[in-house]
Formats: C-alpha cells, structure tokens, sequence
C-alpha cells in the first residue's frame, strides 16, 4: 500500500491581503505522479511555490514524510536538498555551461571527484536527450532545450520529490512525449515522487495517477482524483477543462 | 545495504558487480570516495589489459529494489562507453530491466557530435575584425537612427509620448537631487578646504570664493553631475531597455510598426540632454554653498566678503562653458545607455554587461569629450 509522503492540510495561499488559493487539503502518495491543474491564473505555480519552500503559506501546514515544512526550520534544509524542481523557463544559471549547471549542487553537496561530478552530469543531460552539449552555455540552446536542461539539473542530486512547472509548454509533440516517458521512468526506476503543474492534457492522461483541480473564481480545489475518473465523473467545469470544451 | 563495487576478471572477461543503496544522499563521504577509488581502478583496468567482454550486474536487497543512484548508472553509462570505445562486448542484460530502461533513455537520442569551438587563429583574428567593423557598423547606424528620430521629432512626426518624456526628466532630475546635493556639497567642502590651507600661508584664504565658485561651473560640476547620473541614469537606461529585449518587448514594438528608437530611446535621450544643465546648475549652488561653509566656519569670512570676491574674479561665460560641457554630457550618457541597452544580448549576464558597459563608456565619453572642450575652448581664449 502507498503512503503518503506529502501532506497538504488546509493550506491558505495569499500574496499580502491578495487571496491566491484557500484551504487546501490534499495528499500526494509515495512515487505517484501528481499533476495540479485549473485555468490560467488559478494558482498552480503559487501553491507549488509554497510546496518548494519559496512562498510562506498565509495559513495551514505542509508536512513532507510527516515533518511540518514551514515550521521545522532544522528540517527544512533536509527536505529541500531531497527536493529537485525544474521552473518554467528552465532557469539555468547563464554564465555556467549545461554541465557546470547540474555540477554546481553536486559541488556543493557531495564529496564526489571532478570527473565523477562531470560524467554524472553527461549521464543527466544525456537522460534528458541533451548529450553532447556539456559545454554549451544556455544562451546557445534553445527553449526546449533549456527546459530539458532544467529537468537534468533538478534531477542532479537524485531527489526524492521532483516538481516540474508546466515541463512541457511549448516544446513540439514528440519531445513533449518522450519527457512523458522520462518522468515515468523516473518514477518507476527511481522511485521518485513527481508533482507537475501543466495544462498539457495529453500529458495529463498520459502520466498522472492522482491530480487535483484548482479553480480560479471560488479560489478552492474543486476536485481531486485520478484525470481519466474527473473526466468521467468529476464537476463539470473539471470535465469541460479535460474535454478542453469551452464554457 | 551499503553501496559496493567489485569486479571480477576471469580471463579476458571483466564482470563489474554492483550492490546495495547507491542513491547520493545515502552515501557517506568515505563512502562516496571509496567507491569513487574503486571506479577508477576499474576504468584503468578496462584501458590497461586485454578485455574481450565486460559483463555488468547489480543486485540489492527487497526493499532497495530502486536503490541504484545515477552515480551507478552514470558509472555505467561510463563503461558501455570505454567498451565502445575499444570494440568490447558490454553485456548489460544481467542488470535489472529498470536499469536497464534508465541507460537505454541516454542512448536514445544520438549525442551532438559537432565540434562547437575548434581554435584557429585564423578565425579568432577575423572574427575579432569583424567584431570591430560590425561594432562600429552598428554605432554608426545607431547614431544615425537617433538623428532621424531628432529630426522626426522637430517635424512632429516622431512616434513618442509626451508622458514618457515627463516621466522620463522626472526620473533624471527629481529623483537624482538627493544624491547630487550630497555629492556636490562635499566636494565644495573638500576643494574649499584644500585650497583655504594652501592660500592661508599667502594670506589670501579669501580667493577660495573665486577658486571655488569657477572651478565648480567651470568643469568640476558638470563632470562630477555626469558621473553620477551616468551610474544612475545611464546604467538604468541600458538596465531597462537590456531587460526590455530579454522580454522581446523591443520586438513586440517592431512588430506593431512602432521604431524602438523613437519610443524608447528619443524620450530618455530629450530628458537628459535637457535636464543635465538643470542639474548641474544646482551642482554648481550646492558645491559653492559647501565651500562657503568651510571658509566662514574654518576662516570667519563673511558672506558678503565670499561674493565680492566671486563678483570680482568669476565670469559669466564660464557658467555657459559649465552648461555646454553638462548638455553634452547628457548626450553621451543617453547614448551609451540606450545603445548598451538596444544592442544587449538577451539573458541576464548580457543585461548586466550592457549595464556595465554603459556606464564605463559614459565616464570614458564624459573625459574625453572634457579634454577635447578644453582644449578647443582654450584655442578660442576662453
């Protein structure tokens, strides 16, 4: 039986007095593929960037492995280094190369040698289909190939819990299948913990085992559950957003 | 179970025999350097003897069953390589599937073979003249659109908004008065000081006035205004067109019809020239004031005393002179800040570059265009 490794309780997302999201409970299972969605401007990178660690929650509590998050300062060092994030853009360091980007945590964080920390850096580019281009500098790739860079970079020190925002938003169709198949070998093969916020259905149906919807007038989850069950018998506005029907 | 490597040689054939938990933060420091050891000496083994096959497994207890890390798999990934490399069998089939799929996805893309920097001086000296002509190229023609844009803007035909130019002065001269009164009263307090002890000795700490009061519209004014708003304004300029282009706000412009140059840069480049006069008059009041506080407090000279001697040794054309070296130096902070800022690259080190860049320019400007007034002036005996 899976348990859960992530527990969201009652969590009020809030930029100052500006309401974002409100009490938001749900939990994300052991090696399960979790994906938020909801419409543009729901709030699915700001509760994400509560779920990282870089937006103070207003109000409840998120417990990684049964650890309170924002109020276990000792832990909170412990579960972010067990956390990889890939952002939008990719958010690589500009004036480092692809394989300085993804040596920079293993620098820091390991004792490993030079050349293990560069070969270790080649495997995960070449994970993501980028081997070859070790030296390149971000600038010098392009959009697509900046995000994969970014997945390799969040997967540099073997993470336990993956969160990637929206992974494949403007790459074409096959690259945007072939990083479905990566993050379902990434959970199957290394047991990681996936959460993704996209709007990609066919990536939705393709990779997620458990999602949960965010809504944008009422500010609150309105459903949560397996994409392909929501499909069938989730509220309508859900079935209307997997159906992609407008309203 | 703890990680392990070892490896077995039967003759020709090598097998490489990998356990236990290999994820990286379950690896100790020794750990992490042992296995690091053992890595290396089975690489050296690979390219020191006669190999013919290496066989790879990998085994762990229940509940590790995905315990292997990527620096197994990246190790690996490594010796499929080396054996690719030197024609040897690599015979990863005794590998749990899992790790197979996770090595299988790094081969599936076929690696980017093309050399990207290959040193040919040849090319490094043709690049470099061509990096010379291009860049001169593109001042010239940078120069040129600005005086298009002028020229537009005399006949009213000149994309931009009034409430830019409004917006723009206020950011050039309001917002800088703090920092220029600060600036600009130490230094009359600094040159009254200097040169009242130096006069003392002669008797003659009452033509601080005229030293002060001349060498402040003179040229210390207007340089001093000039370097301080080429690191405020200046690199600001070049700070938010730079970004501007990172955005692709530039080419959304360009895709509305709408020049760039008329719209971002003729309003900072109106705001400055004509503010920079401004400012340094107030530069030239607040250094004076700041010597004469030096004179009366150190020396008890009176204020009418200080202005008599001002009336008497300073020149009118020399507040001109003062003004004419301040306009121009407006115009060569605007240009060096929107020219960095509209040829920036489009990431954050080329934006803090361009910034840089903006800023070194605008002093080398301001000094240079400083001797080149001097002298011209001095020719025509003022």
């Amino acid at each position: 039986m899976q348990v859960s490794v992530i527990d969201v309780k009652n969590l009020t997302v809030a930029y100052g007095t500006k309401l974002i999201q409100q009490k938001l409970t749900f939990s994300v299972k052991e090696k399960d593929i979790f994906i938020i969605m909801g419409g543009s401007g729901c709030g699915k990178s700001s509760l994400l960037r509560v779920l990282m660690g870089l937006l103070k929650p207003a109000e409840g509590q998120v417990f990684y492995q049964g650890t309170d998050f924002w109020n276990n300062e000792k832990a909170q060092q412990n579960i972010l280094r067990s956390i990889g994030v890939m952002f939008q853009g990719g958010a690589l360091w500009t004036s480092r190369t692809l394989a300085e980007n993804i040596a920079i945590p293993l620098q820091q964080f390991t004792t490993l040698n030079n050349k293990q920390i560069y070969e270790l850096a080649r495997y995960k580019l070449a994970q993501v289909g980028l081997s070859g281009f070790e030296e390149y500098y971000p600038s010098e790739i392009s959009g697509g190939m900046r995000k994969r860079a970014g997945i390799a970079r969040a997967l540099a020190l073997d993470p336990s819990f993956v969160f990637l925002d929206e992974p494949s938003a403007g790459l074409d169709p096959v690259s945007s299948a072939r990083l479905d198949e990566l993050i379902l070998q990434l959970r199957d093969s290394l047991g990681m913990t996936i959460v993704i916020v996209t709007h990609e259905l066919a990536s939705i149906f393709a990779v997620a085992d458990n999602s949960i919807w965010l809504d944008a007038q009422t500010k609150t989850m309105l459903a949560q559950g397996n994409p392909h069950e929501l499909l069938k018998s989730g509220p309508l506005v859900v079935q209307k957003f997997l159906n992609r029907e407008s309203e | 179970m703890q990680a392990l490597l070892s490896y077995v040689l039967q003759g020709t054939e090598l097998t490489v025999q990998a356990q236990g938990d290999w994820v990286l933060k379950n690896l100790s420091s020794a750990m992490q350097k042992a296995l690091s050891a053992k890595q290396k000496e089975i690489i050296r083994i690979i390219r020191s003897r006669q190999i013919s096959a290496i066989h790879l497994t990998y085994s762990a207890e229940k509940e590790e069953k995905t315990s292997w890390g990527s620096l197994l798999l990246s190790f690996f990934c490594q010796l499929m390589d080396e054996a690719k490399k030197r024609n040897i069998d690599c015979d990863s089939s005794l590998l749990p599937q899992q790790v197979q799929d996770l090595i299988r996805v790094s081969y599936v893309t076929p690696a980017n073979t093309k050399p990207k920097n290959s040193f040919n001086i040849f090319h490094v000296f043709g690049s470099l003249v061509y990096k010379i002509f291009h860049q001169v190229g593109v001042t010239i023609d940078f120069v040129g659109e600005i005086s298009l844009a002028m020229i537009k803007f005399f006949v009213g035909k000149a994309t931009i908004s009034a409430k830019d130019v409004w917006q723009e002065i206020y950011n050039a001269s309001a917002s800088s008065l703090p920092i220029i009164s600060l600036v600009s009263v130490l230094l009359g307090l600094i040159l009254a000081f200097v040169s009242a002890v130096q006069l003392q000795v002669l008797g003659a700490e009452i033509y601080v006035s005229s030293l002060i009061t001349v060498s402040m519209v003179r040229v210390m004014s207007p340089v001093l205004t000039g370097i301080v708003i080429a690191g405020r304004i200046g690199a600001s300029y070049a700070a938010t067109i730079g970004s501007m282009q990172v955005n692709e706000e530039v080419d959304a412009l360009k895709t509305f019809g709408i020049n760039p140059v008329e719209f971002l840069v003729l309003p900072r480049f109106l705001a400055l020239s004509l503010m920079m006069p401004f400012l340094t008059v107030y530069s030239d009041f607040m250094g004076i004031l700041g010597g004469y506080a030096v004179i009366y407090f150190g020396w008890d000279i009176s204020f009418y005393a200080f202005l008599d001697n001002i009336q008497t040794f300073a020149r009118l054309h020399q507040i001109f002179i003062g003004l004419f070296h301040a306009f121009v130096f407006g115009i060569i902070i605007a240009l060096s800040g929107c020219y960095q800022g509209m040829t920036s690259g489009r990431d954050a080190e080329a934006v803090g570059r361009a910034t840089t860049m903006a800023v070194v320019h605008s002093i080398i400007g301001i000094i240079v265009s400083t001797s080149i007034l001097t002298i011209i002036l001095s020719g025509f005996g003022l």
